[in-house]
């Protein structure tokens, strides 16, 4: 496991960012919850929210209403965004793995050492979805410290630390099918110089056309198939609360995480080294 | 048996040439020269050993085993430097010694003391940062973890770039060490006083082809460079009844340089009947070899 070992070594500061990041932000942006939890915020926010058409609550997944004065509905609203950024992560660190090493050269000592490309790609694979899963547990450890700081007055915990455990199983979901994906572009692209704007334009790009096919499901038919490129439509956390995940999404999220590792291992065994 | 054959091993870039059909033997225990100037084949050529390229067609073998067919068997016996030395920049040198120490299934701390004697031999200071480093102290961690697991094979791709004489000095002598316990080295370089101060062979690689190797060791084949100015203006050729060949390196005005390799006696022989002005015989340096071959010499 030395490829592992190297490779966690070397993206433990970028994990550190992002885990800090993210914690932070979810404590500040929690710490607005006790102003939210008052009956006539909720009036005022549904009174705003009637103005918006049906199409633009949609877009940013006001559809049904939440209910800001429980803490986990106002938790799960506010984690919509975080798994954009989740999902950018989990991008990047996919694309990052195998084409990082190419652009900087230190791939030359690698290969120089006693180990198989396959030994490569599933180890650097491991340590990037390792990462990727200690940042969905500092994005949860954080939830649960949020909620524990900012509770009102009888919250059922128990309820609220159990939504909070579906909806970082949904984030660890979604950013590890743009892993994959980003894995796959790892071994497409040419320079490491360009996986921030593509790891990005991957996760808005797709999230977009998702929004697309919901805003406008009743008005053009068939639309509505679309969604099925988008994995953050997969995941949704307030659909997490309600409804859980269908079946039909986590399957075809496993078939891209499938079909995306199996042809980079397949391109990757053909690479060459730049020379 | 070689330690290295290489057999039509070649390699293109697109329409760029980087080794074409090279064929080469490295003998065990030996110290092999590899030589030619910038863009000639050697690091591709070791490059390709190493497996880091995949060859369009030939083979290599080292240690009998086929570089691509068991890449991780031949490289746990091997140690590289490479030409341009590219490390993960924040990275402390103890580290990258002992993750190359891991690789080659060592345990770092059995070899405290080898990892110790290395950085005293080079300079080194282990606790640096790979960034902070300057070019010559990049080269010299890479000369440390090719060294530090005791590989059977060295291959060192212009390995004294970048280092001042008293650590190439010490390279050199820490190569002699190490090929006297049996350690098999191929160097690549355009120095040509340390390939014939340490090398028992050299192979002139040109144009991605292995165009000579020379015994370095032996003084049995040493070629002599002869200048000879004819003492009248009638023309120059060597004939073909002399029991040795000659390469003309030089013409000026009634002046011809040529390097000659074999019996001398029966040449000058030849050559009084020219009714020369002066002759010079020197033996021939390998920088008059290198020059020879690279700057588009001809038969004489």
């Amino acid at each position: 496991m030395n490829v592992f070992r190297l490779d966690f070594h070397n993206q433990r500061k970028s994990l550190l960012v992002w885990a800090s990041i993210v914690a932070v932000s979810v404590l500040s942006f929690m710490a607005f919850y006790p102003s939210m939890n008052s009956t006539d915020m909720a009036a005022a926010i549904t009174s705003q929210a009637s103005a918006f058409s049906p199409e633009m609550l949609q877009a940013f997944g006001l559809d049904s209403l939440p209910d800001f004065t429980r803490i986990i509905e106002f938790y799960a609203y506010l984690m919509q965004y975080f798994a954009l950024a989740g999902a950018c992560y989990g991008a990047i660190l996919g694309a990052n793995a195998l084409i990082g090493e190419e652009t900087s050269g230190t791939i030359e000592y690698l290969y120089a050492q006693p180990v198989t490309r396959t030994e490569i790609f599933f180890q650097k694979l491991l340590s990037a979805v390792t990462s990727y899963s200690l940042y969905c547990l500092a994005v949860a450890l954080f939830s649960y410290l949020s909620i524990l700081v900012f509770k009102a007055a009888g919250t059922d915990l128990s309820n609220a630390f159990g939504g909070i455990t579906k909806i970082t199983a949904g984030l660890l979901f979604t950013g590890l099918i743009f892993l994959a994906v980003g894995f796959l572009l790892s071994v497409l692209i040419k320079s490491q110089k360009s996986v921030a704007f593509l790891a990005t334009g991957l996760v808005f790009g797709t999230y977009i056309a998702g929004s697309f096919a919901l805003a406008f499901d009743q008005k053009i038919d068939g639309i509505r198939y679309l969604i099925y490129l988008s994995p953050l439509h997969y995941a949704v956390p307030a659909d997490i609360l309600s409804t859980g995940v269908e079946p039909s999404y986590i399957w075809t999220g496993l078939g891209v995480m499938l079909v995306s590792v199996g042809l980079a291992y397949i391109l990757y065994q053909k690479k060459d080294l730049k020379s | 048996m070689p330690v290295i054959s290489i057999q039509n091993l070649k390699k293109y870039y697109g329409k760029s040439r980087g080794a074409d059909a090279v064929t080469m033997d490295v003998e065990e225990g030996e110290i092999y020269g590899f030589i030619g100037p910038n863009g000639a084949g050697k690091s591709t050529t070791i490059k390709l050993l190493l497996g880091l390229l995949k060859a369009d067609s030939g083979s290599a073998t080292i240690f009998g085993t086929d570089v691509l067919k068991d890449s991780r068997a031949v490289k746990s016996r091997i140690g590289y430097v490479p030409g341009d030395v590219r490390y993960y920049p924040d990275m402390k040198v103890s580290y990258l010694l002992d993750t190359t120490l891991r690789f080659h299934q060592k345990n770092p701390a059995d070899y405290r003391a080898k990892t110790k004697e290395i950085c005293e031999i080079f300079s080194i200071d282990p606790t640096k940062q790979f960034e902070s480093l300057s070019l010559g102290n990049k080269k010299k961690v890479a000369i440390a973890q090719a060294v530090i697991h005791n590989p059977d094979l060295i291959l060192l791709d212009e390995p004294t770039n970048g280092l001042d004489p008293l650590i190439q000095k010490n390279l050199f002598d820490y190569l002699q060490s190490v090929n006297r316990e049996g350690t098999t080295i191929l160097f690549s370089s355009h120095n040509l006083s340390e390939v014939k101060a340490n090398c028992r062979r050299a192979g002139f690689i040109k144009d991605g082809k292995i165009i000579e190797t020379e015994d370095l060791a032996s003084n049995e084949h040493q070629e002599k460079v002869i200048t000879v100015t004819l003492g009248n203006s009638g023309g120059f050729d060597l004939p073909s009844s002399l029991p040795g060949t000659g390469r003309l390196l030089k013409q000026e005005d009634r002046k011809y340089s040529f390097h000659y390799a074999g019996d001398t006696v029966p040449l000058l022989s030849y050559l009084s009947t020219l009714a020369p002005s002066d002759i010079l015989i020197e033996d021939e340096s390998l920088e008059s070899r290198f020059l020879s071959y690279y700057e588009g010499g001809k038969k004489a």
